[in-house]
């Protein structure tokens, strides 16, 4: 008992223990296509950004306008060569348990692929599943170096900007975990959000399908709207229509409460796979010089349900496009209709290309008044 | 038996049956159970359970009809000398491998998280001190520990499951018992999972301490009933998290299910590391409890009083057989020969046992 005693508290935790200045913490990784001439087109230029703990309490002024942090960037095949090389810059270990997010260039990531590039982060066990992830339309190591607007790490401002605290509905809201569940499900293709580095800020709005792996096209910004409103993601959003009464005037709605739902509908040997969303939306602007009116209350409804319904036909025809069911029309079909699964499912992407899928949409005016009139 | 050293009350025998059952076993149960049954593979959790409580009620009503001695004791009067004595060491090796299983087990979660390059001979061996030291403790002290331990595991498994409801998707778990995902033919899987559910012994080596020995039956059946639906409830909301393929690609799935969610308060952040420290102490109680009544079925086998001087004597054995664990898959391929053990003893012995008690009469045997 002696002996546990003395190896209780001479190394309890400390085994191999690392102290905080020896570790580097990486925040963010990033994958871009190589600046070199004729490299290899399996090769990544790799970067990752370290904070330096000391300028990161500073403001610009104090800290002579030096950024709070540090990317290092090295072009290889292999992740774990990549950070092999990196390492040798470095006098301190890097260390991925507090990596907050992913950022693939959508052409390595069409090229090499995204689950090809995070398959070594999948078998560290440091990293988060709730890592972020985002496809670059754009070079990514760009939004590394990019110095957040309000006094944060870039890192954290992304990771903000990915997460549902943006509370925008043109974003697509998902994380490391949740692209490995969808990457390994049958009947659904992955989605992740578009990132796009501008000079001044970063921005968000539309999303990548990721087909086998591979990065396969865009959403735009509305697409993906529709796509978070199919997919019951809860997101809030607005709705400019027009007035029903003053042809060219507009209202604009905001509408929190979609509910969406599918339905196989076999008929005559015809199917048809149904995607019925049901809505409230409150009106919260008139261009107009009149406010909410009772007369045209069955009017409005039909008007935002059409807005709502074409997003969604856009969204669904643009998923067929692609030819990738980002809207998991397949896991529904092995949930509910395994036989019919058994049926199409090593014929999946032919068969959800040419599957009638209708839109239904019902949109109800939930009408909480603060003031009546202009 | 006298009177004042039965020491333990009807709680603390359930409790001693969770602390046995509830430790490494559930960290790979889901991944098992979605390889044989894929997204119903809770419902063969569910319906493992079931089995093992129609076979915990066979082993407490043979406990039950004898409250004064150890299964170790009673087996050879009704199996014959010879079978009684194979049997009484099939059952003491099958509770002795589950040591150095347990000891590796820990020796890879202390290395996947707490220190990662802390060797074999530090991890398991100051942990098999422990263990070997808090099994010469009395009985009671055993069991005052455990109840302590593992109802904190317990209760942080719990806070971790729920808090893992936010990406459950219910979807995940249908459709049920579709053809195309059932792989009965995966026997290895299947008997490995029920490594997870033998802790019926405890009964059968615990009941001369009992206070009330009529509620051994009682005990035993709600503790069985806790394992299952802890099982179960597990199994289903990893299965919904995760999906069945992405369950089956995961060796320790309950520690992404931490690894997938966060509360936003100080040490909540991590998970992971919170789950991990408090199964450790789930581990802890799993190998207490095994070393004890290695001890304690030695000493009713040899009749000596002296438990200790075997649990001393073992632990060398027990670190040597851990060290051949190297990986993951060899100590999986150990946890399924202690599966078969556990089989064995439990769908062939206690029921063979407990008919025989019933043929042959209590007074008689």
């Amino acid at each position: 008992m002696g002996l546990i005693l003395v190896l209780t508290l001479t190394v309890a935790g400390c085994w191999e223990g690392r102290e905080l200045n020896a570790r580097a913490f990486v925040t963010a990784v990033a994958f871009d296509v190589p600046t070199e001439e004729g490299a290899d087109p399996m090769e990544f230029l790799l970067s990752v950004q370290i904070p330096i703990p000391a300028k990161m309490g500073e403001d610009g002024e104090q800290g002579g306008g030096d950024a709070p942090f540090v990317v290092y960037g090295t072009t290889a095949k292999m992740v774990s060569v990549g950070i092999r090389q990196l390492q040798r810059q470095l006098d301190r270990e890097l260390f991925f348990g507090h990596t907050h997010m992913f950022l693939i260039n959508s052409e390595v990531a069409a090229t090499i692929g995204v689950d090809r590039l995070l398959d070594h982060f999948k078998r560290d066990f440091r990293v988060q599943r709730m890592t972020r992830i985002a496809i670059i339309d754009g070079e990514a190591r760009e939004i590394l170096n990019t110095q957040p607007p309000i006094s944060q790490t870039p890192s954290a401002y992304i990771e903000n900007l990915l997460s549902p605290q943006s509370g925008v509905a043109i974003n697509y809201i998902s994380d490391f975990g949740r692209f490995l569940v969808e990457q390994s499900d049958d009947g659904i293709d992955p989605v992740l959000p578009r990132l796009q580095p501008g000079k001044e800020a970063t921005l968000t709005g539309g999303a990548a399908v990721i087909k086998n792996g591979k990065f396969r096209g865009w959403l735009s910004n509305f697409e993906t709207r529709g796509l978070n409103i199919i997919l019951n993601q809860g997101t809030g959003t607005k709705y400019e229509v027009e007035c029903p009464l003053h042809p060219g005037e507009s209202i604009v709605v905001g509408v929190d409460a979609f509910r969406s739902r599918y339905r196989w509908l076999e008929d005559n040997g015809q199917t048809i796979f149904l995607i019925q969303v049901r809505g409230k939306f409150e009106t919260i602007e008139f261009s107009d010089g009149h406010g909410p009116l009772a007369a045209f209350q069955k009017d409005l409804e039909q008007r935002v349900s059409a807005v709502v319904r074409r997003e969604l036909e856009q969204t669904v025809r643009r998923a067929q496009e692609l030819g990738a069911d980002v809207l998991g029309v397949g896991r529904y079909l092995q949930s509910y209709k395994p036989k019919r699964w058994q049926q199409v499912k090593d014929r999946w992407e032919q068969e959800f290309v040419a599957l009638p899928i209708a839109v239904e949409v019902e949109m109800e005016w939930a009408m909480t008044i603060r003031r009546f009139g202009g | 038996m006298s009177g004042n050293e039965r020491f333990l009350s009807s709680r603390q025998i359930t409790l001693l049956i969770l602390g046995f059952a509830i430790g490494g076993g559930i960290l790979t149960l889901p991944s098992l159970a979605a390889e044989v049954l894929g997204a119903s593979g809770w419902l063969l959790v569910l319906a493992l359970g079931l089995l093992y409580m129609g076979s915990a009620w066979i082993a407490a009503r043979l406990a039950a009809k004898f409250p004064e001695e150890t299964i170790i004791e009673y087996s050879p009067r009704l199996l014959g000398k010879g079978f009684g004595l194979l049997f009484n060491l099939v059952f003491i090796v099958h509770l002795f491998l589950v040591i150095p299983v347990n000891i590796r087990i820990l020796q890879e979660l202390v290395n996947i998280s707490l220190l990662p390059g802390a060797p074999v001979w530090f991890v398991s061996g100051s942990y098999l001190l422990v263990l070997a030291y808090g099994a010469t403790r009395p009985v009671d002290q055993i069991a005052q520990v455990n109840e302590l331990l593992i109802e904190i595991a317990l209760l942080i498994g719990l806070f971790v499951a729920l808090t893992a409801f936010q990406h459950f998707e219910p979807l995940h778990l249908r459709p049920l018992l579709s053809r195309d995902q059932i792989n009965l033919d995966k026997i290895e899987q299947l008997i490995g999972m029920t490594f997870s559910f033998g802790s019926i012994p405890v009964v059968n080596m615990v009941v001369p301490y009992i206070r009330q020995p009529w509620q051994v039956t009682k005990a035993t059946l709600k503790a069985s009933l806790v394992i299952t639906m802890v099982y179960s409830f597990f199994t289903a909301t990893t299965i919904g998290v995760f999906g069945y393929k992405e369950t089956i690609e995961l060796s320790w799935v309950a520690l992404e299910l931490a690894k997938s969610v966060n509360a936003q308060a100080v040490i909540l952040e991590r998970l992971d590391l919170v789950l991990i420290v408090s199964w450790i102490s789930a581990l802890f109680t799993t190998g207490l409890i095994a070393c004890y009544l290695v001890g304690a079925a030695l000493g009713r086998l040899f009749r000596v009083r002296k438990e200790a001087a075997f649990i001393w004597g073992l632990a060398p054995v027990a670190y040597y057989l851990s060290t051949k664990l190297k990986n993951y898959f060899v100590w999986s391929q150990a946890s399924f020969y202690v599966a078969v053990l556990s089989l064995v003893i439990t769908f062939l012995g206690y029921p063979l046992l407990y008919l025989l008690s019933l043929v042959k009469g209590k007074h008689r045997v």
